[in-house]
């Protein structure tokens, strides 16, 4: 079987993170501590290949391209990287995809910027492009397409670009697109070089494919867009969309039948799912979790959701208890989920994210966060919190009251990450944070943050995440790493505590 | 409880997305030195009729000496600064030759056209320019 089109990216995307997705950030930072390739080994092992080097799983937004092309009738097939040079002789056009390109996304445009190294994402994409069967497609004149999340990235590399030989960059939600590109391409017709896909441009629910091989983890699209508006999120550019649980059920269905016995529900708010507006509702997501329970062998996460949405869910419904303890009761110990509490100050909250605390208003914003936290923790639901450093109007009374709601969480079973702003969304043409702007206040936000992750890291290791024994050597790597991480911390701590009080 | 309604950032929050027909600006950018930049007003310019709903897609023909994909670099803050309406970028040649081919095209194309620059331009690009009765849009000009 050959292929005209071939999709891939490097190995820190085509990998499954040893099916613990949040070992997946390790692949955001540069190796610390231990050897590259230990560090690349934990969290981003290679993948189980067919004969043609189709991985059993691959990234989602992937297989919704390969689905996409196939859909339209073209020989297309997401191949690992490792394979790419057996299909050098049919293969027309090579599709790319990343969430990170360069390391300019958060996280790992922060792990860069405290440590000065390079992120492994960066290192190892580059060193695809580099590679001999890269270079070779390119002299056989093969089409060169990029995209992703992270499509933007190429702007502020173009000498790198023109080195790769990218032809065509496409910026967006890409199903309605691609097919005229993959045409022109394909006839050897001029390509234009950067895509950006409008609001107008992106696929209706019917419109948007359902994949045929595995995802990653068991990811599955329930939701697309987000209707809270927040200034620095492009994801809440794209209208909203609801995937109906058919849709849903066929893509667990695959995942399953394709060896992947886990789900990740996706979404930018997992909890909106069928809402009202931003008002969570009972009826869609206890169908969802019960249809998605139904189908999963092992155990379900979901991919983010909203504090707001939590504390309105769980006041109205008791909707969380009923998730955990009706529904997957017997299925899973806790749930995993990212969420974003970005600051802790009222202020900047009204001003860059006015609708993030709604229904309930900004100002109560950091009574939501830790009302909300304290019922995931009740919960067993474990939550990645992220903040935001640095963002436009960020003054240093934010700063403090951020500090300030870090010390009222600590009780909380959670994970802070601060990340630094990056300019996305409405917020796209700010500038970047930069080093020299870094003030005594975020240094004492970075510190709680590390202090609280480094006490519930080890907590969530030993009752919840890898504690089979299968992954005794990750843990024990990790453990060496959380280890590491505090002598680093302790021996830098006078010079730290010297720029926080000065 | 204070209900709070969420903005609407998008300009189309249509639940099943949006499939209509598209009406197009062909946008012509004349970059005549390497070290030329999109200006702001050209970008406010070009963006703000989509804003208002009049075009839902771009096509962007960059002239430029700077070979590509380096000239996407003098562009970037344009392409930064969207979040409203399709945008698709095409090279389009470095001199005024390159521009009379591409205006040729585009004006039997029968879309919107406007012709932008970010300096005064030479006679050599005003003469093409005149040929087809465009008025170039200069930076801080059209405002």
């Amino acid at each position: 079987m050959s292929f005209e089109i071939v999709i891939t990216t490097d190995r820190t995307m085509m990998t499954n993170h040893r099916g613990k997705e949040f070992l997946g950030f390790m692949t955001t930072g540069p190796a610390i501590g231990i050897p590259e390739f230990l560090w690349m080994w934990i969290a981003a092992p290679k993948v189980k290949v067919d004969e043609l080097g189709r991985p059993v799983e691959a990234p989602y937004g992937l297989r919704k391209i390969e689905a996409r092309l196939q859909d339209l009738g073209y020989k297309a097939a997401v191949i690992d990287p490792d394979y790419i040079s057996k299909h050098l002789n049919n293969m027309k056009i090579l599709m790319i995809g990343h969430h990170d390109y360069f390391a300019y996304g958060p996280p790992s445009s922060e792990w860069w910027f405290i440590t000065g190294k390079e992120p492994v994402n960066r290192k190892s994409f580059v060193r695809f492009m580099r590679s001999e069967p890269v270079r070779k497609a390119r002299e056989k004149g093969v089409k060169i397409i990029a995209g992703g999340p992270a499509a933007w990235q190429w702007l502020w590399e173009v000498e790198l670009m023109r080195e790769f030989g990218v032809d065509t960059v496409i910026d967006g939600e890409a199903e309605l697109v691609i097919g005229d590109i993959v045409e022109r391409a394909l006839n050897n017709e001029e390509l234009p070089q950067y895509v950006f896909v409008g609001p107008y441009e992106v696929p209706q629910v019917s419109e948007i494919p359902v994949i045929r091989g595995a995802s990653v983890n068991g990811l599955v699209e329930i939701m697309r867009g987000c209707p809270r508006g927040c200034k620095f999120c492009s994801v809440t550019l794209r209208p909203l969309r609801y995937i109906p649980l058919e849709k849903i059920r066929a893509e667990v269905e695959i995942n399953v039948r394709n060896g992947v016995k886990n789900t990740i529900l996706h979404s930018e708010d997992v909890l909106l799912y069928g809402a009202d507006g931003i008002k969570p509702k009972e009826e869609p997501l206890i169908k969802l979790h019960e249809l998605v329970k139904r189908l999963t062998p092992d155990s379900i996460a979901w991919a983010h959701t909203s504090f707001a949405a939590v504390k309105f869910a769980e006041d109205n419904y008791r909707l969380l208890s009923k998730i955990m303890n009706d529904i997957l009761y017997d299925k899973q110990d806790y749930l995993g989920v990212e969420i974003g509490l970005e600051t802790g100050s009222p202020n900047l909250a009204k001003k860059i994210m006015p609708a993030k605390s709604a229904p309930y208003p900004p100002e109560k914003w950091p009574e939501v966060v830790e009302e909300a936290l304290k019922i995931l923790h009740e919960n067993r639901i474990v939550p990645a919190v992220t903040l935001i450093l640095g963002i436009p109007e960020e003054t240093p009374d934010d700063l403090i009251k951020t500090s300030e709601l870090l010390d009222r969480i600590r009780q909380y079973r959670s994970l802070v990450v601060p990340m630094f702003f990056v300019p996305m969304g409405a917020l796209k043409d700010r500038d970047w944070f930069r080093k020299n702007a870094i003030r005594r206040e975020h240094i004492d936000v970075m510190l709680k943050t590390l202090h609280h992750s480094i006490y519930w890291a080890e907590d969530i290791m030993n009752k919840f995440y890898i504690k089979e024994s299968k992954y005794l050597p990750v843990r024990i790597l990790l453990k060496a790493f959380i280890r590491y991480v505090k002598y680093k911390v302790n021996k830098l701590r006078p010079l730290l505590e010297e720029l926080t009080h000065d | 409880m204070n209900y709070v309604q969420p903005p609407h950032v998008t300009p189309l929050s249509n639940p099943g997305g949006a499939a209509t027909s598209h009406k197009v600006l062909n946008a012509v950018v004349i970059l005549s030195r390497e070290d030329d930049f999109m200006h702001r007003y050209l970008t406010y310019d070009i963006i703000r009729e989509s804003v208002r709903g009049k075009y839902k897609k771009i096509q962007l023909y960059v002239i430029s000496p700077l070979p590509p994909p380096l000239y996407l670099k003098q562009i970037r803050d344009l392409l930064l600064s969207n979040i409203h309406v399709g945008i698709v970028v095409r090279y389009s040649g470095r001199d005024a030759d390159s521009l009379k081919k591409l205006l040729q095209k585009l004006v039997e194309s029968g879309n919107d056209l406007r012709v932008y620059s970010s300096r005064s331009l030479s006679d050599e690009y005003l003469e093409v320019i005149k040929q087809f009765g465009i008025t170039p849009i200069l930076a801080g000009e059209s405002l």
